[in-house]
């Protein structure tokens, strides 16, 4: 029975940390559909950190084409107890749709993810969605929206995730290629979770809607990003909460 | 021995900063001497730094480039060119559009640029 319990507490937590992690360039919360150059490399290094959790993602994007870019990231958390990695993250976005202006680009792509559990009643995961947005040299948005569809050989499956974002940005000081440039973000964030299972048996005490706002920023000198933020909890409603107030801080250079 | 390690330090700094004033200064007089071409794209898409950055690498990394600068504002990167360096307007969109952005034109020019009413060949 203790087992049990420790194996729910474990996939309860797992779950609170799982979010497909963004890519470099992007809002830190939620995402948007920029992509590398050809032949460009872009190691980062996230913390995300609130309430009794630190997490630290180690992350490396190869532009594979002008269009494509893939990733991978290795998480560190201290979910478990023991700071260590429990999963790991291959990923990919393909930009399919770009209309360019002088000074703005309105862009569409597609993104997903494959996480790889390291435990064995671990929650595999596999993830899909779009995205699209304007960036330009005075303000941005994006929009996205993804499917989380989530996997397991332990008796508890967690529900499927519906992931969705909505972000505004704003450049409030002129853009010069060679002085700091600052952009400023309101991010919504928002999820529906679809209700878990236990022994294939659905779980009527599970699955709910949660949405948070996240003021963050993104301050770049030519090809180094520093990127921050905090992540409010705003409502919810079912059988989930909502996010604690956590922030995440990020560093990428672009190779 | 505390003062000389002090003393070390500062020499050793003074020495560093010394080679690199005077690397930067050698390889500003080879450039002087030789004759240039610059260079002014026009190209659509350009939004922030770290995007650019990719523009930036690519183009350097054509034979001598230098001196690269964007105008957001007015949608243009500049670099300068050695005479001798051979490139194309094909070889330039390629460059551009593997950098993520689209080519929009091409200006050759024998002086630096100064503002956007340059009377030059301009390559369509």
């Amino acid at each position: 029975m203790i087992i049990d319990n420790m194996k729910v507490y474990w996939v309860l937590l797992l779950l609170f940390l799982i979010s497909f992690k963004t890519f470099a360039h992007e809002p830190i919360y939620g995402h948007g559909p920029h992509v590398l150059y050809k032949g460009g490399f872009a190691p980062g290094l996230v913390f995300n950190s609130g309430t009794g959790f630190l997490e630290t993602e180690y992350e490396l994007e190869y532009g594979l084409t002008s269009k494509w870019t893939i990733g991978a990231v290795v998480p560190f958390s201290n979910a478990s107890g023991l700071y260590s990695t429990e999963y790991y993250i291959l990923k990919g976005k393909y930009r399919f749709f770009t209309d360019y202006e002088p000074g703005s680009m309105n862009e569409i792509a597609a993104f997903g993810g494959y996480q790889l559990s390291k435990v064995s009643n671990g929650i595999t995961a596999l993830n899909l969605g779009l995205t699209g947005g304007r960036e330009a040299i005075d303000w941005y948005w994006f929009a996205s929206a993804a499917y989380t569809a989530k996997f397991t050989n332990a008796a508890l499956k967690p529900g499927n995730e519906i992931n969705y974002d909505f972000t505004l940005g704003y450049r409030p000081f002129e853009i010069d290629y060679y002085k700091p440039d600052l952009v400023i973000f309101l991010e919504f964030l928002g999820k529906y979770q679809q209700k878990g299972e236990l022994n294939s048996a659905s779980i009527n005490n599970s699955g709910g809607n949660s949405w948070a706002v996240a003021p963050t920023f993104m301050l770049t000198y030519r090809n180094y990003a520093f990127r921050a933020g905090v992540e409010f909890g705003v409502a919810d409603n079912g059988y989930i909460t909502k996010p604690k107030t956590n922030f995440k801080i990020g560093f990428e250079v672009h190779l | 021995m505390k003062g000389n390690k002090y003393f070390n330090s500062v020499l050793s700094a003074i020495l560093f900063l010394s080679l690199f004033i005077f690397s930067n200064n050698s390889l500003s007089q080879t450039n002087q001497d030789g004759q240039k071409k610059y260079v002014k794209l026009q190209v659509d898409g350009l939004a922030c730094q770290l995007c650019a950055y990719g523009l930036e690498k690519k183009l350097k990394a054509l034979d001598g480039a230098e001196n690269f600068n964007i105008d957001f504002k007015e949608g243009y990167a500049t670099f300068d060119l050695p005479e001798s360096t051979k490139i194309t307007k094909e070889e330039l969109k390629q460059i551009v559009s593997d950098a993520g952005f689209s080519l929009k034109s091409v200006v050759f020019s024998d002086e630096p640029f100064k503002n956007k009413n340059e009377k030059k060949s301009l390559l369509k």
